[in-house]
């Protein structure tokens, strides 16, 4: 079984594309699957990423981030008894999915420094973000605390980071649950190669969620034919709607 | 609820942008369907808030129904026609109002949306006219079971008030026996047509009466040229809502829309066993149902006090 698994990795890295391997020459990452189909029965997926890296002493870190969006936190408010979106926080360009896995054991000063500057793990990821607020809004923490909670709560963030598992002293794999709530679009894997601290590799894999079959054809036709789309979904309303008059049980 | 039947099957709705079980939406087509049934009202009323419960996000939810007020407009509507219970030139005058209260919904619709206070507008609007609706009917149908009182005898007492006389543009509707001003069936429309796109309800429990006491037209053709209306602006509001904010889910309207067909057969065989004053009530004490449930959610301290919009 574990010969087969390292048999499996050794033809994935067999086949990457040269652009995925890091400046350094050490650190090589791939995506078993680097296109998720979403069907109508999507019902969530996982990613593995595996990777390869020459130097056993070295620490590697994934993370995989979906499409980035403006995503505002509105925090409820008394207003005339009734309880009204009153203050914002404007977040520019937050993922709209959010995982990493790192394999560092302790964690020195620099080398959170390092992941500071890099958006690895959520407070690096909202250290780096840009927002706006609302008037006389003091306290960014609970906006932020929310932002982070909203997102775990519809499975697109995750309290716990993915694990990387080491098969051999080079060799790892690291598996991403993608949920059905996932927006669909280019996602984006990077992998940092590092090394007493410090980050001396980084590369970037990319992946695309994207509707296919029947969901894609529906969703092109409504964004890009929207007046036939429109004119379709009327005529099955009023075939549908005929249908039920005519077979209506009579009294 | 999906595990009684045995089966989850997820399905992704591809407007949306959800996985959801679709025996969930079937089950709420089927339910909404029954009550249509039961009642001989749309239904929309309930179907709006409880996708949004669903997860249904609120524009896809109102746009959506529009579809389905076409579907359950059109199956209703064809019974009057044969029974030639339709006055189609009130009908008409009523669409003219009927499409400028769309268009001036969808232009609110985008502006409550752009300035993040969706759910409070949509709630407020729907406790305000599931109220005052709920309250008017139980009254209503009390007083009619303890005073043994036939409806009709209560319309013709109603004459249309004196303010509505004196307004111009004046029409004869021959098949009603009218001679009103065009602004009101205009204005009555205008209603509808608002309802119709920003909170995705046919508002035929506020047509109907709108049209016996502020109309005066005849309680028999009434029914049949509300939905005959309500069709026609469901149409243009489907349109809208798919061309501006592409917000119609063609799948999700389809599951509704079955479920619907198929709720509404059995809704029809208990509407047999309830009938009148008994069911109004019924009627009256679900739609007071929903609007306390979604007054709780506004007045009372929320179990959670932020929201997440994305752009």
């Amino acid at each position: 079984m574990k010969l087969l698994r390292v048999l499996i990795v050794l033809s994935v890295v067999a086949v990457l594309p040269c652009t995925a391997s890091a400046k350094t020459g050490d650190l090589v990452i791939g995506v078993a699957n680097n296109h998720i189909d979403v069907t109508v029965g999507f019902s969530g997926s996982s990613i593995e990423v595996f990777g390869d890296r020459r130097d056993k002493e070295t620490d590697v870190a994934i993370i995989m981030e979906g499409p980035r969006k403006n995503v505002t936190i509105w925090q409820k408010d008394r207003l005339i008894g009734t309880w009204v979106n009153r203050y914002y926080t404007k977040f520019k360009a937050m993922p709209t999915y959010y995982n990493y896995a790192i394999s560092v054991q302790g964690f020195s000063s620099s080398l959170l420094e390092a992941m500071r500057e890099n958006g690895i793990g959520h407070e690096a990821l909202l250290y780096k973000t840009k927002t706006d607020k609302s008037r006389k809004l003091k306290d960014e923490k609970v906006f932020q605390d929310a932002l982070l909670r909203k997102n775990e709560e519809l499975g697109v963030f995750f309290q716990q980071p993915a694990t990387i598992k080491f098969m051999n002293d080079n060799f790892f794999r690291v598996r991403f649950y993608l949920p059905p709530s996932a927006p669909t679009g280019e996602y984006k894997i990077h992998s940092f190669l590092i090394k007493d601290g410090k980050i001396v590799g980084k590369t970037i894999e990319l992946l695309t969620v994207e509707q296919v079959g029947l969901n894609a054809f529906i969703y092109k036709a409504a964004h890009e034919y929207s007046f036939i789309y429109a004119l379709v979904c009327i005529f099955l309303a009023l075939f549908f709607g005929w249908l039920a008059g005519a077979i209506r049980v009579r009294p | 609820m999906p595990i009684v039947l045995g089966v989850v099957m997820q399905i992704y709705l591809p407007i949306a942008e959800i996985s959801i079980p679709v025996e969930m939406i079937f089950l709420l087509g089927a339910f909404v369907g029954f009550v249509s049934g039961v009642f001989g009202v749309g239904g929309g009323f309930l179907t709006t808030p409880l996708l949004i419960f669903m997860g249904i996000p609120s524009a896809v939810a109102v746009g959506t129904q529009g579809c389905q007020l076409v579907a359950s407009g059109v199956s209703g509507v064809t019974s009057y026609w044969r029974r030639g219970h339709v006055d189609f030139m009130v009908g008409t005058i009523m669409l003219v109002g009927g499409i400028g209260g769309s268009l001036v919904g969808i232009v609110f619709f985008q502006f409550i949306k752009y300035m993040g206070q969706m759910d409070l507008i949509i709630s407020l609007l729907y406790i305000v006219l599931l109220g005052s609706i709920g309250i008017m009917m139980l009254f209503e149908s009390i007083f009619t079971m303890f005073r043994k009182k036939s409806v009709k005898s209560e319309f013709n007492r109603l004459k249309a008030p004196s303010l509505i006389s004196k307004l111009p543009y004046k029409m004869r509707f021959p098949r009603s026996k009218l001679y009103i001003s065009a602004l009101v069936p205009v204005g009555i429309g205008f209603v509808s047509g608002f309802l119709v796109s920003t909170m995705g309800v046919g508002g035929g429990f506020l047509l109907v009466p709108a049209m016996i006491y502020i109309l005066g037209m005849p309680p028999l053709l009434v029914a049949g040229t509300s939905l005959f209306q309500i069709v026609f602006t469901s149409i243009f509001a489907t349109i809208m809502h798919a061309t501006v904010s592409n917000s119609v889910d063609i799948l999700l309207a389809i599951f509704l829309i079955l479920g619907g067909v198929i709720g509404a057969q059995f809704g029809v065989v208990v509407s047999k066993k309830i009938t009148g004053a008994r069911a109004r009530i019924i009627l009256a004490l679900l739609v007071l149902g929903v609007c306390t449930q979604l007054g709780l959610q506004l007045f009372f301290h929320p179990s959670d006090l932020f929201v997440m919009v994305i752009q």
